[in-house]
């Protein structure tokens, strides 16, 4: 049966099935209570589970596995049975990292010590990362003799698997590793200068330039061959002409990633494993910036679905807004993998079922379309789930499940979609170049917390634009996102390798424009131009490509300060030095939101069937009176935290603190015809 | 030394635990920290949480103990500088990178910030009183005092009701079970008031087949301990007016821990303190 992701979830067989998931971990519950937790999950509303399949768990010993013959806790083929019997449909995530709170991540321990298999710092040394159960060494995703240790595991694995795939069993998506980011270790001269990691260097740069003459015109040096090239260990460049060869290391970070991710899927394909298949970001807050690069990751042809994680409090909903709408922007499904029900036991916060009831909806608010909440049972190093490990319903956290259960499925938000038309792109390039300006970088060091901004290079590159005045990429797109907000715009996020394809969603595309400006992309914005769409840039025009190349990206428009809009093709593109005057472009493209919130936050969403919802969010602690502006006569018809309301161009109410409200609105003409659902 | 890696951290309830939480956060003062790196003994970079600071205006060969001086009196918001010679961190990053599975977690992390304290090329510095080190200082004690098999189980109550609880289970001389109350389900103990410490201990101590230490408080004197700089007569005025409970048959570490604890006998590693 073929499935596939889709934009409402899951296609199975011709089905759309929502992604509405959550997270138990079979081998540190009772088997004994397998039978009744799974009756439990259901009766809270889900129909899908997830769980991980822990390598350290089930191998004994090298080539020695236990999948329940030893301990029943380890039966993964009767526990996937009993889902079946259930009807719950299972994604399944068998790492090989999963963290899950686990002593050595869940890799066996064997493979963390093993020097071969080890990733190495700048200095030459192993990560010992500090975790508070226990240090470990971080093994190397560049490790030849780690995939092949991999691949025993996945041997094992994979027959169990395979028989167990819908509709013969309950699995429907597999997650290919988990948060594939070095360990959290995001600074670019931290990791990796493994023996195999500098080899895969090497074969990154040659696939890119083919023939070394290529590359040493880029970096003006006489290299003979690919061997003879040595990463960076931190930023050394005086000038801008030697910025390609730090640009390349950033690229090959990525490119590490995207290879990791490529190769654990296709080793599940080689083994007869061909399921939609997924990747889940780290929940850090660079996820926009290198080395993470979901937009190429969901482009290559393996991984068919990039979602980031999200571990946030109540206070830091903007991190969760703008995560969101990210995720909107680049991805065909906007999927939150793990998103927190309860907490790892060392957390700093436990949240409240109000706090964690403000945060989902929140997030749905903005466009979360597919979720997997983590954990729904609870188990060991965890607190705080809805359901214990010895099957107790956990009050309060058990009714906000049954309560947002209720919500969804009346509200039938995954047939519906946000209304924007507004993309904000982070440009990726210059990302890179912040996080490559640093002397050097170091991993996690217990007992300090050093900021990485403290070792930032000092060097002036002669950029006309970059850092003059403090102006960055960074401030540029805050200021551009904080007016979209003031006039109450939404839009979407996104980076600079959003695909075409999805760029041509947006009526408008804002693109922060700097010194120097990727070829490539500028190909693909212009042909986003001339298939109408209108591209604004700034704060500066750029004169330089990527390899810091002159190169007069939009000579052809004679852009400046005097004549800052040209048609092109079928769009328009528009130079603004300064944001202040966005909304008036904005305006007169005739964008404008249908409901509009004073005191409160405020999106629609529209089904084909033109049905329409409205939320509205107070992001803050005191009760507030708020309204929403709108045309005409309508009905907001309550379907969660607030009442029915009937209201002409406008309606009013109260809103608690922290709380995010939703409405499903019926026009004019429904209610003239007397629709009446109250 | 005392956590060992396979550690059960089970039943926690949540709402406890959050109360947990923020009384240790009570107890982990937070500071704004600026933070000042030198390569070879000239200053490259100052950063405060409000970004890179020019350094145009302090003599790049000013001494850590000065720089700290003058950054405390330009930033009244800064309560803690740390200053970092490049050598030194690279040192340090190496020293710590080594083969350590032999060691448990809380072992690694004191062999981590001890050699940190001795390298003279890391320092920092407080504008008012260093901070405790309440986790590691607590793990020293109990390695010290090594209870080799032993269950501590605290429990707070406010107004009669449970505030919070925690039982460390210690066994073969490693810290093996973190839970609280939630667990007595599973050994089919009942949550206990504040009254009924000696039934409950005996209970517990049965239940685990272990000796213990069982300790009640109320809320009231749990704050007052925290506030005042008095704690071993405000400790031994509650145990008189029965605000805090402890059973007999115990080791007495927590009267013992708190006493040495608190009279500063585990604040060491502060390499300066400011004035």
């Amino acid at each position: 049966m073929k499935i596939n992701f889709c934009t409402g979830g899951l296609n199975i067989g011709g089905k759309i099935e929502p992604i509405y998931c959550g997270s138990v971990h079979y081998w540190r519950l009772d088997f004994k209570l397998w039978n009744k937790i799974l009756d439990n999950v259901k009766k809270l509303g889900f129909k899908m589970i997830e769980t991980y399949i822990p390598w350290q768990v089930h191998e004994l010993e090298k080539e020695i596995f236990d999948f329940g013959e030893i301990d029943k806790n380890k039966d993964i083929n009767l526990f996937l049975e009993l889902c079946q019997r259930k009807s719950l449909k299972v994604i399944i995530r068998p790492g090989p990292h999963i963290n899950a709170e686990m002593t050595y991540f869940g890799y066996p321990q064997r493979i963390v010590v093993d020097p071969e298999i080890q990733a190495l710092t700048s200095f030459g040394t192993p990560y010992i990362m500090p975790h508070f159960i226990k240090q470990f060494p971080v093994p190397s995703y560049a490790s030849n003799k780690f995939y092949e240790e991999v691949a025993i595991y996945f041997d094992a694995l994979a027959p169990l698997l395979k028989d167990k795939i819908y509709p013969n069993g309950p699995i429907i998506a597999i997650q290919s590793d988990n948060e594939t980011t070095y360990f959290f270790m995001l600074g670019p001269y931290i990791l990796d200068y493994s023996k195999d990691s500098l080899s895969l260097y090497k074969s990154f740069l040659k696939e890119k330039y083919t023939r070394i003459e290529e590359l040493n015109l880029k970096y003006g040096t006489h290299f003979e061959s690919f061997n003879d090239i040595t990463p960076p260990t931190g930023f050394t460049a005086k000038t801008a002409k030697e910025l390609p060869y730090f640009f390349d290391w950033c690229e090959y970070k990525e490119y590490q990633i995207i290879y990791a991710n490529r190769k654990i899927s296709k080793m599940w394909k080689d083994r007869g494993i061909n399921l939609p298949t997924f990747h889940n970001m780290a929940a850090d807050e660079q996820y926009y910036l290198t080395p993470y690069d979901p937009s190429l990751l969901e482009e290559s042809k393996f991984i068919n679905l990039v979602g980031i994680d999200c571990y946030n409090t109540k206070e830091e909903f903007k991190e969760i807004k703008n995560r969101v709408k990210f995720m909107s922007g680049i991805s065909a499904l906007p999927f939150i993998p793990e998103f927190g029900s309860g907490s790892w036991w060392s957390r700093e916060t436990t949240l409240s079922p109000d706090e964690e009831e403000f945060i989902y909806l929140y997030a749905y608010m903005y466009g979360l379309k597919a979720v997997n909440f983590y954990m729904i049972v609870e188990r060991e190093r965890w607190q705080g789930s809805p359901i214990t490990r010895a099957n107790k319903n956990r009050g309060e956290f058990y009714n906000l499940f049954a309560k947002l259960g209720r919500f969804l499925a009346d509200s039938k938000l995954e047939e519906m979609e946000r209304a924007r038309e507004i993309v904000l792109i982070r440009n990726y390039d210059l990302g890179r170049l912040k996080m490559l300006s640093v002397i050097t970088d170091f991993p996690k060091l217990p007992g300090l917390d050093i900021p990485s901004e403290l070792f930032t290079s000092r060097v002036d590159l002669g950029f006309k634009y970059l850092n003059k005045e403090g102006f960055s990429e960074e401030t540029w797109v805050m200021h551009m996102a904080e007016l979209l907000e003031g006039g109450k715009i939404d839009f979407d996020y996104a980076n600079s390798h959003i695909s075409l394809n999805k760029l041509n969603k947006y009526k408008i595309a804002i693109l922060p424009t700097f010194d120097f400006i990727n070829r490539e992309l500028t190909a693909k914005f212009l042909q986003y131009i001339q298939q109408g769409g209108v591209l604004i840039i700034g704060p500066g025009i750029p004169y330089l490509d990527s390899n810091m190349k002159t190169y007069h990206a939009f000579a052809e428009f004679d852009l400046d300060n005097n004549s800052p809009v040209t048609e092109y093709g079928d769009g328009r593109i528009i130079f603004l030095q300064k944001p202040n005057s966005v909304l008036d472009i904005i305006r007169e493209l005739n964008i404008r939101s249908e409901f509009m919130g004073h005191g409160v936050e405020v999106t629609s969403f529209y089904s084909p069937t033109e049905r329409k919802l409205v939320f509205a969010a107070n992001p803050k602690e005191p009760l507030i009176r708020a309204n929403i502006k709108f045309s005409g006569e309508k009905f907001f018809k309550a379907l969660i935290n607030c009442n029915d309301i009937k209201g002409s161009d406008s309606i009013e109410f109260n809103i608690k603190g922290y709380t995010v409200c939703a409405w499903e609105v019926f026009d004019d003409a429904d209610v003239k015809r007397g629709y009446n659902r109250s | 030394m005392m956590l060992t890696s396979n550690v059960d951290i089970i039943d926690l309830n949540p709402c406890q635990w959050k109360k947990i939480q923020q009384t240790l956060r009570l107890e982990t003062p937070r500071y704004t920290g600026a933070y000042v790196l030198y390569d070879q003994s000239k200053i490259t970079n100052i950063y405060t949480g409000n970004g890179l600071k020019s350094t145009d205006n302090y003599d790049s060969h000013l001494p850590p103990t000065e720089i700290a001086q003058e950054i405390f009196n330009n930033y009244p918001n800064v309560d803690k500088v740390e200053t970092y010679e490049l050598k030194a961190l690279i040192s340090y990053c190496k020293s710590i990178s080594f083969e350590c599975d032999g060691m448990d977690a809380d072992q690694y992390l004191r062999y981590c910030i001890d050699l940190r304290d001795s390298l003279p090329g890391i320092k920092v510095f407080y504008r008012n009183q260093p901070p405790l080190y309440l986790y590691l200082d607590l793990m020293k004690f109990l390695a010290q005092n090594n209870p080799h098999n032993y269950y501590f189980c605290i429990a707070v109550y406010q107004k009669k009701q449970l505030f919070f609880s925690l039982i460390i289970g210690i066994l073969a001389g490693k810290i093996k079970l973190i839970t609280t109350f939630e667990h007595l389900q599973t050994l089919n103990i009942k949550t206990p008031s504040f009254n009924e410490h000696n039934f409950f201990t005996d209970r517990f101590l049965n239940a685990v087949k272990c000796g213990g230490e069982v300790v009640f408080l109320t809320s009231e004197f749990f704050k007052e301990l925290m506030k005042t700089p008095e704690k071993k007569q405000v400790f031994q005025n509650a145990l008189t007016d029965k605000k805090i409970l402890i059973n007999q048959n115990s080791l007495g570490l927590t009267k013992k821990f708190i006493e040495s604890y608190y009279a500063g006998l585990y604040v060491k590693n502060i390499p300066e303190r400011n004035r």
